[in-house]
């Protein structure tokens, strides 16, 4: 008898920040397959039992527009909450398949993990592995095309007036 | 009746329930009308059923129900809640069945014939083991050789329980708890172990000396544990002891199943590997006669003429899932068990057969014995009575000691993997 609980190939999870192969610095020939990290809930603990190291690398599946004729990056950089399966019967090796929708403002409390693991806390957007780029900003004047854009409070504040209902923001917002 | 048959003694057989912070005992000698005992290397923990007959007297109520604290039975008056614990030490001339230090506790309870003046009972009762299992929730990393695993694992989780025979194998696997059961997890490595020089192919069992991770192989090469025959007539003098190496009834359960063997790939299989970082799809094939069977019961084993393959293992090989880095090392190639732990596995199997002998408490599941069938022929035995083909050694794989007011009486259920007398290949 199965002790988890959860259906036995299908998991929702989160991916670690700066865990996909890339970030870890993954050779051409060891790196396969654009893979990430991936804790699960009710298959691993938040806490310090299982580190965001001794995750399972997970094989992320791409769309049919990442075939051959296209190629694209699997868009994952840590912090996502992901769907996937299990290839395998005993559950040790999972597929992304699809990322789950996130509202940026919906209050992200950690950029890093912490002590090793998220502890399923939501993770910015703009985390340990992926700085926002001017591109990435609306509102405020672009200061430096190349480089990361830092808006000033000034921007922030106006890029809050020029909403008619401005998001609630977290205390320390600037 | 041979001496191990007659009635055994229950040195001690006390229940113990926790009442007021206080340990409450039952003596249950002269009310148990019957005790089994149970193991198998199919099950990772041992168990028991008792039957105990109660004419009250038994247990008081405690002031919580009964402000007068009457006495009553034990089933209302203890009461039997689960969770109770069992100590018992049961003798019969061949040994000792001692669950003295290591008591087993109640799973549950009924009774299924009440009245007036007396009630049976029922109790069912598992290891300690069983219930470390129920709390035990697997999710750390596992690496390195299998045997080491199932040993950190036992100390993790089932502390203080006695260790039998933990084998290292040769194999190292790397994998992760996912929330799961001990047991679970150490059942399940079995068939993903082989070691130096045997078949793939593990059993996770508990007998009374404690938890066992032990290969088939293993298992089958150690020497005998004792030797029985059948015969028609008992020795002279019931105080003989070869009377108590006597097989009271046996019935042969399994002589083969080719359906069902070449359905589970015994003899030829397809091998399907898919490699997720190459894309590379590899495919071997597997032949019993490729002599993977290192270790036998038997003499010989006679596999069945098969010409094409007729089981498809598929899987995908784990190409570096649970290293740090992100290096793609192979983690355990099923290349290596798979196929050869459905064989040995399956082959075990081949052959069942249930026995009833006089009590014998020093059997334990996963032991060797030695079994003398008598042969069935016309011609004259005096160059030798037992059958050569059907006699041999056999493996135990389920035990039962049954003891009851008149006599006491070992089950067993043997398998065998091949035939004839003797074997040469275990050296």
């Amino acid at each position: 008898m199965s002790k988890a609980t959860q259906p036995k190939s299908f998991f929702i999870g989160q991916v670690p920040p700066n865990w996909t192969e890339y970030l870890q610095n993954g050779t051409w020939s060891d790196a396969h397959n654009n893979r990430v990290k991936v804790r699960i809930p009710g298959k691993q603990s938040q806490g310090p039992e299982i580190l965001d190291k001794d995750l399972p690398w997970a094989i992320v599946a791409q769309s049919t527009s990442a075939g051959n004729r296209n190629g694209t990056s699997t868009g994952l950089s840590g912090g996502e909450w992901v769907i996937g399966f299990y290839l395998d019967e005993n559950e040790q090796l999972p597929v992304i398949m699809q990322v789950l929708g996130k509202n940026e403002v919906s209050g992200a409390k950690i950029k890093a993990s912490e002590n090793g693991t998220t502890q399923f806390r939501d993770v910015s957007r703009f985390n340990s592995s992926l700085v926002a780029q001017a591109h990435q900003i609306t509102g405020g004047p672009r200061k430096n095309r190349n480089g990361p854009a830092v808006p000033s409070k000034e921007d922030f504040n106006d890029a809050l007036a020029s909403t008619e209902t401005p998001p609630e923001q977290p205390e320390d917002a600037s | 009746m041979a001496k191990a048959s007659a009635a055994s003694k229950y040195s001690e057989i006390t229940l113990i329930k926790k009442r007021d912070g206080k340990d409450y005992k039952v003596q249950l000698e002269g009310k148990t009308v019957s005790f089994d005992y149970y193991e198998s290397i199919r099950s990772p923990n041992v168990s028991a059923n008792m039957v105990i007959m109660d004419t009250g007297f038994s247990a008081r109520y405690s002031k919580e129900f009964d402000k007068q604290e009457r006495s009553g039975s034990i089933y209302n008056a203890l009461p039997l809640t689960g969770n109770e614990k069992l100590e018992f030490k049961i003798e019969s001339s061949l040994g000792e069945l001692n669950f003295i230090n290591r008591p087993l506790l109640v799973n549950g309870s009924t009774s299924p014939d009440q009245n007036s003046k007396r009630e049976a009972i029922l109790l069912s009762l598992f290891s300690e083991g069983a219930k470390l299992n129920s709390e035990s929730t697997v999710v750390k990393k596992y690496q390195g050789n299998i045997g080491d695993s199932v040993q950190t694992l036992v100390n993790q989780f089932l502390p203080e329980m006695k260790v039998a025979n933990i084998q290292k194998t040769a194999n190292a696997y790397n994998f992760i708890g996912n929330s799961k059961s001990v047991f679970e997890i150490c059942c399940n490595l079995g068939s993903k172990s082989f070691a130096e020089k045997e078949s793939a192919g593990f059993f996770f069992f508990e007998t009374r000396d404690g938890f066992n991770f032990r290969s088939i192989d293993n298992l089958i090469a150690k020497e005998s544990s004792a030797e029985y025959y059948t015969s028609g007539v008992l020795n002279e003098n019931l105080d003989n002891p070869a009377n108590d190496y006597k097989i009271l009834s046996h019935h042969i359960r399994k002589n083969q199943n080719v359906i069902n063997a070449l359905n589970a790939g015994v003899f030829f299989t397809r091998n399907v590997y898919f490699n997720p970082k190459t894309f590379e799809e590899t495919e071997v094939t597997y032949k019993f006669e490729d002599g993977k069977l290192v270790k036998q019961l038997g003499t010989e084993v006679f596999p069945p003429e098969v010409n094409a393959y007729t089981k498809t293992h598929y899987s995908i090989l784990d190409i570096g899932t649970l290293e740090t880095t992100v290096a793609g090392k192979d983690n355990n190639n099923p290349n290596e068990y798979q196929a050869q732990a459905a064989m040995r596995y399956n082959i075990l199997f081949s052959q069942l057969v249930d026995i009833q002998i006089p009590c014998n408490p020093n059997l334990k599941a996963g032991d060797t014995i030695d079994c003398y069938f008598e042969m069935i022929t016309q011609s004259k035995k005096e160059q030798g009575a037992h059958d050569p083909v059907q006699s041999g050694k056999y493996l135990i794989v389920d035990l039962c000691h049954h003891y009851e007011p008149t006599r006491s009486i070992t089950s067993l259920t043997l398998a065998r993997d091949s035939y004839g007398l003797y074997t040469n290949k275990n050296k």
